[in-house]
């Protein structure tokens, strides 16, 4: 009993930090329109630049609001050269952004402590909350700011600035012959969605202790473009929907090991494969995901 | 410049475009005064959506000036002419099919308290305050256009005149003095046509300067006050419609001089 709920909290950690995660996606691709291959290097930035300040002494809570800073300005300057670009070209900039970050982190050992990765930072209330319940207070901190960034993202979505950037998705133009500076409704989609996705990283190192290069591949990101079209592009109840199913697939379905004839690479693969099946059929039947509006589907 | 230049709401000045060897609007100089209905016609290719595109941001020109109420604007990105009053439509409409027509609309309005993130987020009162008086706004100019009853429908759901409706209907929340119509009238059925028409001399009657493409003579003759004849990237010919009628030269731009 204790171990499936131990288990539990585990999983719902996930969700969690995953939802903050994709939820910064949602406002970039679901609302923006912008297509973000790169989102993984913004959990990097912010979590690499939480842990090094604070090796280097700085107290954990303003590492945090730095991190934070950093991964959105970085964020909000990649869209600089990018956003010139047609959709497609900022996706290639994105996806090699990120990889440059995670090349740097394995290669900066000086600074990064590179594959060995980084540990022994300060956490959260630590010695203060118990260690063995320590678990379940990150749990509560993650829910906590999820719900946080959803109310806060909810207003933003509905508001005026919402609108804006459901009109730069369907047609800039429109957008600029109504007056609007599309280029700062872009950046600061993109600064919205990278202070997210640091803060999803920073989450990721505190539940870890520890952080390594290799949280951060290309596939993390596409994890995320799973949860964003599963639940439904723009709309982030969607979000946190296919954030959880997400994780209860990926966690479930490791279970199943056992009792499945195949080795254990080919069974991790073949659970990314049904995972794409899964899209594909998703796709056909459902185009606009789980709580999607099929009308402002522009795809 | 000149003493007169606020008499023009737009001129432009050598103002030229051209794509790879092409010059699709050559030199091209002309003096819009304030509160006409003005006509661009011109055979296909003649330059007239191009120049559109220059005088409303949306392209950069190669060379030449452009002054908005004599103030250059060449180099003003497209949003701040917008700003400036410069309203526009397009040839193929751009109605946000994706959004409802309510929305449409309100997304025209300017200086929108709830477009800055920090005020949705600290000041939503004042938001919500000036988004109602939006609203308000949005559903008069639907009544004015006839197009009350789809408040609520996505616009990609809009008949193809009714979306030429929607676009002019956005582009006047912009509350512009200058608006720039690219073809208003083409696509749509003849009795809309004739009630579009209705609408742009209303307009003109609140004093606002328009200039629209259009091709069917009989219709921009019988409309505009002045006319403008694009040709090959230039203004060959431009008068009240009766001379333009009579025109040698925009005869033969349309007729062919059998070259």
């Amino acid at each position: 009993m204790e171990a499936i709920l131990a288990y539990a909290v585990t999983v719902l950690i996930l969700v969690g930090i995953y939802a903050l995660f994709a939820l910064g996606l949602n406002i970039q691709w679901g609302f923006a329109g912008l297509i973000n291959f790169g989102h993984i290097a913004f959990m990097a930035i912010g979590a690499y630049t939480m842990v090094i300040l604070n090796l280097h002494g700085v107290p954990l809570s303003l590492a945090i609001l730095i991190g934070l800073a950093v991964a959105g300005g970085i964020g909000a300057l990649l869209t600089l050269p990018a956003i010139r670009l047609k959709a497609d070209y900022l996706a290639i900039v994105t996806i090699g952004f990120s990889e440059i970050i995670r090349y740097i982190a394995l290669n900066e050992r000086w600074l990064t402590g590179g594959a060995g990765g980084l540990r022994g930072f300060s956490l959260p209330l630590e010695g203060i909350v118990p260690a063995e319940h320590y678990d379940l207070f990150v749990l509560g901190l993650i829910w906590g700011s999820v719900l946080i960034a959803f109310i806060l993202l909810q207003r933003l979505v509905k508001s005026p600035w919402g609108r804006v950037l459901k009109s730069i998705r369907e047609d800039e133009d429109v957008a600029k012959v109504s007056g609007k500076n599309v280029s700062v409704y872009k950046m600061q989609a993109f600064l919205l969605g990278s202070i997210l996705a640091g803060f999803a990283g920073m989450m990721l190192a505190i539940y870890h202790s520890y952080i390594c290069p290799y949280y951060y591949y290309p596939i993390e990101t596409f994890y995320a473009w799973i949860i964003v079209i599963l639940g439904g592009s723009a709309n982030n109840s969607g979000t946190l929907i296919g954030a959880l199913l997400l994780w209860v697939f990926l966690s479930g379905t490791r279970f199943l090991s056992p009792i499945v004839p195949l080795s254990d690479f080919a069974f991790a693969a073949s659970r990314m494969a049904f995972v794409g099946v899964l899209l594909v059929v998703l796709m056909l039947y459902r185009p606009q995901g789980i709580l999607g509006n099929k009308k402002e589907l522009t795809f | 410049m000149e003493m007169s230049a606020n008499r023009f709401a737009l001129r432009t000045q050598n103002l030229t475009k051209a794509f790879g060897g092409l010059r699709a609007v050559d030199e091209c100089s002309f003096d819009l005064e304030e509160g006409v209905i003005a006509g661009l016609i011109g055979p296909n290719g003649a330059g007239k959506t191009t120049l559109f595109n220059m005088l409303s941001g949306l392209l950069a020109p190669d060379s030449g000036k452009i002054f908005f109420k004599g103030q250059e604007i060449t180099r003003l990105p497209a949003h701040k002419r917008a700003a400036l009053g410069i309203g526009r439509t397009f040839q193929i409409t751009h109605a946000l099919r994706k959004m409802k027509v309510l929305d449409n609309l309100k997304l025209a309005a300017q200086s929108q308290l709830g477009e800055n993130i920090a005020n949705v987020w600290l000041r939503p009162r004042a938001v919500r305050e000036q988004e109602r008086k939006i609203e308000e706004r949005a559903l008069e100019m639907l009544k004015f256009l006839n197009l009350y009853e789809l408040r609520d429908e996505y616009a990609g759901n809009l008949s193809g005149g009714q979306k030429k409706l929607l676009e002019i209907g956005r582009m006047l929340m912009l509350e512009p003095c200058l608006i720039l119509m690219d073809e208003p009238f083409a696509g749509v059925n003849p009795v809309l046509a004739e009630e579009i028409g209705e609408r742009i001399r209303k307009l003109r009657e609140r004093g606002i300067t328009i200039l629209v493409i259009e091709h069917n003579i009989k219709r921009i003759l019988r409309l505009s006050d002045v006319v403008y004849v694009m040709s090959e990237g230039k203004i060959i010919a431009q008068g009240d419609p009766e001379s333009i009628r009579r025109d040698e030269r925009v005869i033969e731009a349309y007729l062919g001089s059998g070259r």
